[in-house]
């Protein structure tokens, strides 16, 4: 099987007409964290908007084999494609319970419950702010609580968009450890898009960087921290 | 291709005053053309309406306020008129100016609350206000007569001097007609400058993007009220001007479905521009009057139904415009025109001035101003490059 | 794993709690302020016309106030899921009502249940019209869609008057009565048929949170109600949801038709006086909020059942003005109503 979960080829994505990625092709495998850099504005949500069909695009996504350009959102989630958008991905006005009941609520098997009972345990103050709205939670709770929402849906593929986005650093670094044990416990791919580079590659096997729409670079993490491009404009140093 | 014409050129000037001057041969002339006292009439009525239409497209079309409250103004303007020669002995036009001043303060009233709400919650309001006007009728009966209407006993007169012989049978009717049609005129010159000066360009600012317009110093709160204000005023005249046509007043004849329809005009033919009013106004007229007598005389329905196959065309008009034509008849007629005529902004003297380097600007070449005229006409690219 | 999270309580933390409280003192505050007016005016009305007149008016506010409730609502579950407000909800119900009227007519049955399969096909037809003539529209073209349902307004009104004329015709009610089904409260009358139909009311409620609440669509329709965006990405199908929003409307204001309508008459423009009233409740309470909104409408029906009934010039043909005073005085002072959450835009 040489076929990845997911293959963008000579995918263009469009704004009103307004061309914002040039064709970029991408890759992600089973069970693989992908991290997608770029400066503000080079595409990266683009991109993520783009494999979940909330912009027009052109070009090629195939999920697994099938084809999914041109697909409804709300099938694209339906096969096993969760996205986590960039702030807020929670529901404010519905408590935490009812969240993540919503991120269940295109399943149809028995496992809601017991799915459920084991994001309060892996996040204890999910369990006690349960009936609280999803509004009245802090930063760090609420990116907790959309990730568990996300993989509710027991996703094969998560897509993240700037999850350390206006979180303190301690909780940044949590946040990065469950993302590793979500793929390595349940063999989720991830496709990370993130300010935060050094985390990022800590945890990613391989990454793209991204420049005004267009892929200039596509390499292993270890090769990315290697690279003196990126660490001028992404890691610092 | 198209024909170009600059904007302010001598073919421009003179394509104007041509049009202009069609116009008001149009107007002279149609009255005599047509042989009935109804038919006559019917172009009264369009002459009034357009003008409450004109109303509609200040505030809908330019400003982007919703109101349901036309049929209200509609009504105070035509109460004053009738209930001020009926009781009081004025004579019709000198009606007109108290109509403006009343319906210009109930206009900026209504437009009060506009200040803190929005689009639906003002439908919401000012479909109340279309719903009690008529219980306001009913409820004040001896200042208007209640549910028996109110009537004046005289009809407009022309005085002696005036080029229409007042003793034939098609007479009276015309020199109504010349009148309304005046007064219609000098409203859309009105609407025009009003719509060209300062305020106006503040309530397209207003209706494109609210928060840029607040943050660019536009004083928003003026500006609505001032919208609702003319918007009113320009329903009132228009129900001065449909008394004096009919002049009787009676609570049925001001009610929600009056709005609706007038809705349904200003939709049909285009809120975009200050033109889309007439054929807004032809729209309407010939619904309620031309359709609904055809309706029935249609067989297996009764003389009362014709108005409810009105309101059933009037629904499916409405949905097939909303569906297939948004900008309405006028703003379908502008699209044609352009295929035919483009005008195009000229070149401002002396802006090789403003370039900033050669070859990386865009230059504000004759082929960029005739794109931008084909999408919508821009004033401030000629004025811009100037003022600095 | 989510230890450092579970102890790092952020100071956003605090600060969100200090807002929810100072919300629920502002809400607190504004209901408390309209029932001391509320109570002061009834103070006023019982010394002066007497507890018994105070009472009927009371209990005939209190029956048409939820019934306005009724209405709201079907305005507010339609606002909810798409921020619209449905023009065309009074003539709907009205033709929900004609509907039952016709049932009744063809085949004799117990009244609740023609109001039952009227409500059956209104929401059929509230999805239909959803599919035909909303869905093909961007959902944020409010202009082109409040057009619809104004089109759909003039449409229903003449259908109505074309089909069943204007002679007004009268609704059998579902519960007794006649003058003696009723009890008497220190005089006042409260019939069966008001007792009935606030029963039928609050279960219809309570059935809707129910729906909302407990099944699958409900999940899906407060999904979209607060978040499109979200709800997309949670694999939702917006359209559905919003189809189901305008059935679930259809079915509610048919309900509310049939219930009003023994207590006046059916003509094509009986629900559209309601609807000002009905307007009024969901403004006051909130528009996206059920509850709110048939608090609304039993703040509305006592106000105007008790200013109608108490203050001298303003005949009962001026319920109306009680009622568009409503609207502007809540727009005026608390424009997200009384149990609203949506923040309102003011530029």
């Amino acid at each position: 099987m040489t076929e990845p979960l997911l293959r963008m080829s000579g995918v263009r994505a469009y704004y009103d007409g307004v061309e914002a990625l040039h064709g970029i092709d991408i890759t992600v495998d089973t069970g693989e964290v992908v991290v997608v850099l770029g400066a503000n504005g080079a595409g990266k949500t683009t991109t993520l908007r783009s494999i979940c069909q909330l912009t027009t695009t052109t070009g090629e996504i195939r999920f697994d084999g099938d084809l999914i350009s041109g697909a409804s959102t709300s099938s694209i989630v339906r096969r096993g494609i969760a996205m986590v958008p960039q702030g807020r991905g929670t529901l404010g006005d519905l408590s935490v319970e009812d969240n993540l009941l919503a991120g269940a609520v295109t399943r149809r098997d028995k496992g809601v419950a017991g799915d459920i009972a084991s994001w309060y345990e892996t996040f204890p103050r999910l369990a006690q702010r349960r009936h609280q709205t999803a509004g009245s939670l802090s930063g760090g709770e609420q990116q907790m609580l959309a990730i568990a929402r996300a993989l509710m849906l027991r996703p094969r593929l998560l897509l993240m968009d700037e999850p350390s986005l206006g979180l303190a650093p301690v909780i940044v670094r949590d946040l990065f450890d469950v993302l590793a044990r979500i793929n390595r416990e349940r063999g989720v791919a991830i496709v990370l898009v993130e300010q935060n580079a050094v985390l990022a590659l800590d945890i990613a096997q391989r990454g793209y960087v991204l420049e005004a729409g267009n892929l200039v670079l596509s390499a292993s993490a270890d090769q990315l921290r290697q690279d003196d491009a990126v660490r001028l404009a992404y890691l610092g140093n | 291709m198209p024909l170009r014409i600059e904007r302010g050129s001598r073919r421009h000037r003179l394509l104007r005053l041509a049009l202009a001057g069609g116009a008001a041969v149009l107007l002279l002339g149609l009255p005599h053309l047509l042989g009935t006292v109804s038919q006559v009439d019917t172009l009264s009525q369009i002459a009034a309406y357009s003008v409450a239409i004109l109303g509609l497209i200040i505030l809908m079309g330019y400003c982007g306020q919703i109101s349901l409250a036309h049929s209200a103004f509609i009504g105070l303007g035509g109460y004053t008129t009738v209930i001020l020669v009926a009781d009081h002995d004025w004579p019709y036009l000198a009606t007109i100016p108290v109509s403006i001043v009343i319906c210009l303060a109930v206009g900026a009233l209504i437009g009060i609350p506009a200040l803190r709400i929005r689009g639906l919650y003002l439908a919401a309001v000012t479909l109340a206000v279309a719903a009690l006007f008529p219980a306001l009728v009913i409820r004040f009966e001896e200042l208007t007569g209640g549910t028996s209407g109110k009537f004046a006993r005289e009809a407009m007169q022309a005085p002696e001097w005036f080029f229409v012989n007042p003793y034939t049978r098609v007479g009276p009717s015309i020199v109504r007609f010349y009148v309304i049609a005046a007064v219609a005129v000098l409203v859309f010159l009105v609407a025009r400058s009003i719509l060209r000066s300062r305020i106006g360009r503040s309530m397209v600012a207003l209706r494109e993007a609210p928060l840029s317009a607040a943050a660019s110093g536009v004083q928003v709160a003026r500006v609505k009220i001032f919208a609702f204000a003319i918007s009113g005023a320009f329903g009132g005249v228009a129900g001065s001007l449909l008394a004096i046509q009919l002049p009787q007043a009676s609570d049925t004849r001001y009610t929600l479905d009056l709005s609706i329809f007038l809705l349904v005009a200003l939709v049909a033919g285009g809120s975009g521009t200050m033109l889309g009013a007439i054929p807004g106004a032809i729209i309407f007229v010939t619904l309620r009057t031309f359709v609904s007598d055809w309706a029935a005389a249609l067989p297996g329905f009764q003389g009362s139904d014709g108005g409810q196959i009105v309101g059933i065309i009037s629904c499916l008009l409405l949905l097939a415009i909303v569906f297939l034509m948004p900008t309405g008849v006028a703003g379908g007629l502008q699209k044609a025109g352009r295929r035919l005529v483009q005008f195009t902004d000229p070149v401002p003297a002396g802006w090789r001035r403003f370039q900033l380097s050669a070859s990386s600007q865009p230059t504000p070449s004759a082929d960029a101003g005739g794109s931008q005229t084909a999408s919508s006409p821009q004033p401030e690219n000629s004025g811009a490059p100037t003022k600095g | 794993m989510g230890t450092v999270l579970s102890q790092a309580v952020s100071g956003g933390q605090a600060d969100l709690d200090v807002v929810a409280a100072r919300r629920r003192r502002a809400r607190l505050r504004a209901v408390l302020v309209v029932i001391v007016l509320l109570a002061a005016f009834s103070v006023w009305a019982v010394i002066d016309g007497g507890a018994q007149l105070y009472l009927q008016r009371f209990f005939d506010g209190i029956t048409n106030g939820l019934l306005y409730g009724l209405a709201a609502l079907s305005l507010v579950i339609v606002f909810k899921a798409t921020g619209i407000i449905n023009f065309a909800q009074g003539p709907m119900a009205m033709l929900g009502c004609y509907l039952a009227l016709t049932v009744l007519e063809m085949w004799p049955m117990p009244v609740l249940l023609a109001i039952v399969i009227a409500m059956v096909v209104s929401g059929l037809g509230g999805a239909v019209l959803e599919r035909v003539l909303i869905r093909p529209f961007d959902p944020d073209n409010h202009m082109a869609i409040i057009i619809v349902t104004l089109a759909l307004f003039l449409g229903f009104n003449a259908l109505a008057a074309l089909v069943w004329g204007f002679r007004p015709l009268s609704f059998p009610s579902p519960f007794p009565q006649g003058t003696a089904d009723a009890i008497e409260i220190a005089g006042a009358r409260l019939s069966y048929q008001a007792i009935g139909t606030a029963l039928l009311v609050v279960g219809a409620v309570v059935v809707l949170e129910l729906v909302l609440n407990r099944t699958r669509l409900g999940l899906s329709f407060r999904c979209v109600a607060n978040d499109v965006a979200n709800s997309r990405l949670l694999g939702i199908d917006i359209g559905r949801t919003v189809q189901f929003s305008w059935a679930l409307a259809a079915a509610v204001g048919t309900l509310g038709a049939c219930l009003i309508a023994p207590s006046t008459y059916v003509d094509p423009g009986f629900m559209n006086k309601i609807l000002v009233y009905a307007f009024a409740a969901a403004t006051l309470g909130g528009l996206d909020s059920i509850r709110g909104a048939l608090a609304g409408g039993l703040l509305t029906g006592l106000s105007v059942s008790l200013v109608t009934g108490y203050l001298p010039g303003v005949g009962s043909e001026l319920g109306l003005v009680v009622g568009f005073a409503m609207i502007i005085a809540v727009l005026q002072f608390k424009p997200a109503g009384l149990f609203g959450n949506r923040a309102m835009e003011r530029v």
